[in-house]
Order: structure tokens, then C-alpha cells, then sequence
């Protein structure tokens, strides 16, 4: 009973916690251009996370290791310093947007300036993070982030015809700017396939105490969070696409966003949306936060645990307190968010291949994953990534050149 | 470290000369959300503080149209769809600025 309410909670938390300032923001860029087109991207990317998460929940829960912990000590220090610094500074990106994110989701609600919004929210997540547990950060945010559920009920409400969705999640030839598509399609990957979540979720396994036992949490876990988060993440495509398609509006900034739910829920619309964007935004915050802690923390060995007394990990406090405050500065300076927000998602998507490719060494390791090293299944599905993620490695400079503006 | 420049270089693709056209179809699209706003206020389904931040959004991009338009660089064809697509924004945001009184 304890199991199925753990898996109940896991596939909960993947839910609330999936939408956040780049799959907000991307989704509604693609259903805006191409309508329901881009489809496909949403779903390649939540499949994509899915195995991510489910590999590295196993290498934590057969190991008793971290993925970073694994990265550095089967690899070395040398190799070690792609992930740590690539991961490090793609996350602080990320942070600086969702902190962005949050403070517009206020600016829009209560009409003073985001600027002025940062550092208060900055003050508040560090709060929460130096007072609460793992569980209150990861449960919390994304139990409130269930809210984000309206884009579900503001799609149905629209009343799309599901056989077009459909059809959306089979890649197509755009019928106008390639380049634009190919770079929106990236984005959405990127936003979707975030480092710090597959980092999280592995370091959370540890704090959680998980063993081979919770193997089928992890699975099931990992699985319905994703479908099911991602169902939401195209929701807001789906909305996107018979709200602002026809309407030729594109989205240049996220106020333009403030009015996607009104044609379908009317006033309620506009309050869901606001709070969507401010509470996913703010579980996020927290999530990166502590990511990059745990990023820097495992990989220089340093005592680390959300659970523990922050004089008991000082290191690692001082370093989500520090990283909290260094990317409040962007936002408080007045930086574009949606310019930040798609370059941290192409930029994430870069990425990728300094950690995929060595889990498909590491998930194939006996001497790390003992009886439950990748079958053929999986490996054929992280080796598929490791080629996708080299793919959108040669392919994000040209196109955030060609297809960025 | 390589990589600030690496970064630097990377956020300044994005950052490419403005394109008339791409300026056309930016104004369009902020009359579009402007109209939409305008009927969200009118239903009083958004804030008239909300509205306000849509309205100086609008501005700042029916400014942008015009600093394009006033560039040496601009043909005379683009100038004048870039000073059409600014005046249909420009009545727009007339409207809307009016629903909300």
C-alpha cells in the first residue's frame, strides 16, 4: 500500500511538475506557427525524458550512487569537468528564465514591474530550500503545479479535432520556414529534455532511500509522469494552435500569453494562466536550484542532502544559496525572458550529449548495474538518443542563426 | 575559459539586423493580440492592469516598426507595408485603450 501511494505521488509530482517557463513558452511558440505540426516534438521529448529518467532512477537505486557521482568515478576528474561545467552553466540559464517566469507571471497579475519582482522571489525559494526537506520541495511544488491541468480542460473546451492532433505527432514537412520549424522543434526538445531533471530525479532517488525494490516505482514512476506531463505540454500546443494560429499571433514576448485560456475559459482563463506560469515556474526554481547544488556537490565531493541541517552541508547550502542570487541578476537587470528562455532551450538541447552518452557506457556496465543492466529495449532507445542528442549538437548553431529571430 | 565567448557569440545569432518583413508580420501579429485583448477587456475576462502592460507592449513594438520604416536601408515598398502594419496596430491599441476607460 505504502509502494502504490509512493507511485501515486511520483506519477503526481511528474505532472505538476513538467510544465515550466521553456515548455510554456515553446509549446505555445510551435502551436502558434505550425499549429498542431509540432506535435511530434512534444512527444519525442517526453519519450525521450521518460528513458532518461528511468535509466538514471535505475543506476541510483542498483548502484546507490548518483548519475554524477557515477559520471565522475567511472570516467574521471578530466572527463567529469564536460558535464559538470556544460551542466552547470546551461542550468543557470535555466534558473535565471524560470526566475523570469515567475516574476512575470506577477507583473502580469498585480502590475508591478518584473524587475522588481526577482529578488523577492529569489529570497523566498531560498527560504523554502533552507528550511524544507526533499520531500517538501518535490512534492509541494509540483502538487500546487497541478493547476497547470486547465491547459487539458481549456483544449477540450476549444474543441480540437483529436484526429489532427493525432496526425501532429508524426513528423511533417512544414509548409513555410523550415528553419523555423527545425529551431522551434529543438527548443521544444530542449525544454523537455532538461540535464537538471534526469540529475534531480536521480539524486532524489538517493534522498528518497530508493533500492532495487522501488525498481517498478522507478519504472511506473517515470513512465506516467512523462506521458502524462507531456500530454500536458501539448495541450498548450494544442490551445496555442485554435487560439493564436488563426489569428496569425505569434508569441514575442510571454504578456502575449496572458490571454491564450480567455477564448476558452474566459476570466478564469486569465487567473489559471497567470498562476500556471507563476507556480510551475517557482517548483522549478526550486528543483534547478537544488540540481545545481547536487551537480556541484557529487562532483566534488562534497556532504550533500536536502534533508540534512544546512550547517551539516554548508558547501552544498551555500552554493543553492549563491546560485539563487546570481540569477535573480539577469532578471533584476531586465533582461528579455522569452529571448533568455529560447536560448537556454536550444542551449540545453546542445547539451545533451555529454551526459547521454556516457549512461548508455554506464547503464551497460556490470560491474555498476549488476543483474539490471540495459536489455535490448532500452538500449536501443538510449542509443537512438545519444544520435539524436549528437544530431541537435551540430545542428543548434545554424539554427539558432537561421531560425532564431 | 572559452566557453563566455563561445556563449556571447551564440546569444548574438539571435541578434541578427531587422528584417522588414519579419517587422510586417511582428506589428501584425501585435494588432492580432491587441484585438484579442481589447475583446478579453471589453468581456472583462483580463485586468485593466493587464491590458495597460499589453497596451505599452504594443507601443514598444508599433516603435520598433517605426524605427525601421525611418532606416535608409529600408525600401520604399517595405516602408509603406511597415507604415500600414504599424497604423492598423497604432487603431488597435486606440481601441483597446478606450475599452478600458
Amino acid at each position: 500500500m505504502k509502494k502504490i501511494a509512493e507511485v501515486a505521488l511520483g506519477v503526481i509530482t511528474g505532472i505538476g511538475g513538467f510544465l515550466e517557463v521553456g515548455s510554456l513558452a515553446t509549446s505555445a511558440q510551435g502551436g502558434a506557427e505550425f499549429g498542431f505540426q509540432l506535435g511530434w516534438a512534444v512527444l519525442l521529448g517526453s519519450v525521450s525524458l521518460m528513458v532518461l529518467m528511468e535509466a538514471s532512477g535505475r543506476l541510483a537505486a542498483v548502484s546507490n550512487r548518483t548519475l554524477v557521482d557515477q559520471l565522475r568515478e567511472r570516467f574521471g576528474i578530466r572527463f567529469f569537468l564536460a558535464p559538470l561545467v556544460v551542466g552547470l552553466v546551461v542550468s543557470l540559464l535555466v534558473l535565471s528564465s524560470e526566475i523570469g517566469g515567475v516574476s512575470l507571471a506577477l507583473q502580469m497579475a498585480t502590475g508591478v514591474r518584473f524587475q522588481l519582482w526577482a529578488l523577492p522571489i529569489a529570497f523566498l525559494a531560498w527560504l523554502l530550500l533552507w528550511r524544507g526537506t526533499f520531500s517538501l520541495v518535490e512534492n509541494g511544488a509540483a502538487m500546487l503545479g497541478l493547476v497547470s491541468i486547465v491547459f487539458a480542460v481549456g483544449a477540450a473546451a476549444l474543441h480540437p479535432r483529436w484526429t489532427s492532433v493525432g496526425a501532429g505527432l508524426l513528423p511533417t514537412r512544414p509548409a513555410h520556414d523550415t528553419a523555423r520549424y527545425w529551431y522551434l522543434a529543438v527548443s521544444i526538445l530542449g525544454a523537455s529534455i532538461s540535464p537538471y531533471l534526469y540529475m534531480f530525479y536521480s539524486s532524489g532517488a538517493i534522498e528518497d532511500g530508493w533500492t532495487t525494490e522501488d525498481l517498478w516505482v522507478n519504472r511506473v514512476t517515470s513512465a506516467l509522469g512523462n506521458i502524462f506531463g507531456g500530454g500536458l505540454a501539448l495541450m498548450v500546443l494544442v490551445v496555442a494552435a485554435l487560439v493564436f494560429l488563426p489569428r496569425h499571433i505569434h508569441v514575442d514576448a510571454y504578456e502575449q500569453m496572458g490571454i491564450i485560456l480567455t477564448p476558452a475559459l474566459g476570466h478564469q482563463g486569465f487567473v489559471f494562466f497567470l498562476a500556471t506560469l507563476g507556480i510551475t515556474c517557482f517548483g522549478t526554481t526550486l528543483e534547478i536550484a537544488l540540481a545545481i547544488a547536487y551537480l556541484l556537490a557529487q562532483g566534488l565531493g562534497w556532504q550533500w542532502s536536502e534533508n540534512m541541517r544546512p550547517s551539516q552541508d554548508s558547501r552544498f547550502s551555500v552554493t543553492y544559496t549563491a546560485v539563487i542570487l546570481l540569477c535573480a541578476i539577469p532578471i533584476l537587470l531586465g533582461v528579455n525572458v522569452l529571448g533568455l528562455t529560447n536560448i537556454s532551450m536550444v542551449l540545453t538541447a546542445a547539451s545533451l550529449p555529454v551526459t547521454v552518452v556516457p549512461m548508455v557506457v554506464l547503464m551497460n556496465d556490470r560491474d555498476v548495474m549488476g543483474k539490471s543492466v540495459n536489455g535490448l529495449v532500452a538500449n536501443l532507445a538510449l542509443i537512438a538518443l545519444a544520435v539524436m542528442s549528437c544530431a541537435i549538437l551540430l545542428a543548434a548553431f545554424p539554427l539558432q542563426l537561421l531560425g532564431g529571430g | 575559459m572559452r566557453l563566455a565567448p563561445l556563449l556571447a557569440a551564440f546569444a548574438l545569432l539571435g541578434c541578427g539586423g531587422a528584417d522588414p518583413s519579419k517587422e510586417i508580420e511582428t506589428l501584425q501579429s501585435w494588432r492580432a493580440t491587441i484585438d484579442l485583448a481589447t475583446d478579453a477587456q471589453l468581456r472583462g475576462w483580463v485586468t485593466p492592469r493587464y491590458a495597460r502592460q499589453l497596451l505599452d507592449e504594443g507601443r514598444k513594438a508599433a516603435s520598433q516598426g517605426d524605427q525601421l520604416g525611418a532606416s535608409d536601408k529600408t525600401r520604399p515598398a517595405e516602408r509603406d507595408s511597415l507604415s500600414a502594419a504599424g497604423a492598423e496596430l497604432r487603431a488597435a491599441l486606440g481601441r483597446l485603450e478606450r475599452a478600458g476607460r
